[in-house]
């Protein structure tokens, strides 16, 4: 797609290094100025890790490593990326369903309670995220 | 943004959404959320005719015999403690719903339907 469209440009990042995250500012200018607005920032990348544990079984490096990925990778990336950030930008980061309290207590039970965990704690990021780039504009 | 259960890799077994039906559920609600500057607020992409929330407590089971439709995609205990506006989707099998990313927690309440016309219409073709 980017081959046939100059307009897109495809910059790779690991989101749950932060050495990889450090760099997406240098590829954004490169590719778009230093000036570029980004409109939408998606934080979509994550992982279930250890789907079978639930919480009488958790192992600690798991729930740490699933917490690397899917909450400390869209805080850095959206803390990276901040000079980008300007009014109307939007940010949305790929929470779950098992990322709410209130659905899994009605819903959906007790099921990867790791994974859960730290969707529920991805939403509270994003909360965090709203009042300190309130004042940039950004929603 | 819970983008709903869809039939991915990680949804597995049981999904329900067609990935087209998520996203175009999911862009349909970033771009209101922008334009009304929403902020900090937490959305469903969800199936009504799905099973994945039909385990509900006892406000779901009622309002799925008033309303067959809308109780699977309505969480019945925080529409009926907050008294909030039943959402009117007769003819829908799908809809994004959004409240407050304190909903999320475990004294949720407010739920409002936020549905895209033509999600609705696409819909009633599934239904």
């Amino acid at each position: 797609m980017a081959k046939s469209n100059s307009s897109i440009h495809v910059l790779e990042c690991d989101t749950s290094s932060l050495s990889s995250i450090s760099n997406l500012p240098s590829q954004i200018t490169k590719a778009l100025g230093s000036d570029a607005k980004l409109d939408y920032l998606l934080n979509n990348a994550a992982t279930n890790s250890v789907p079978d544990q639930l919480s009488l079984n958790i192992d600690p490096e798991a729930l740490l490593k699933e917490v690397g990925v899917n909450v400390i990778g869209p805080a850095k990336v959206v803390e990276t990326l901040q000079g980008f950030l300007k009014k109307g930008s939007l940010i949305m980061n790929m929470s779950s369903g098992l990322g709410s309290a209130g659905l899994t207590i009605s819903d959906i039970g007790s099921k990867c309670t790791v994974y859960s965990i730290s969707k529920h704690a991805l939403n509270m990021l994003t909360v965090h995220q709203s009042f300190n780039l309130k004042e940039q504009g950004v929603l | 943004m819970d983008p709903g259960w869809v039939k991915t890799r990680m949804g597995g077994d049981g999904a329900i959404l067609e990935p087209h039906e998520s996203i175009s559920g999911m862009l349909d609600t970033i771009h209101k959320a922008q334009k009304n500057g929403e902020t900090a607020k937490y959305y469903t992409v969800s199936a009504v005719s799905s099973i994945l929330i039909c385990q509900g407590t006892d406000n779901v089971s009622a309002q799925r015999k008033r309303d067959p439709v809308v109780s699977v995609a309505s969480r019945g205990r925080s529409q009926a403690e907050s008294g909030a506006e039943e959402p009117v989707l007769n003819d829908g099998s799908r809809d994004t719903r959004c409240c407050n990313l304190s909903d999320t927690g475990v004294d949720g309440q407010q739920v409002r339907s936020d549905i895209p016309t033509h999600q609705l219409i696409l819909a009633s073709l599934l239904t």
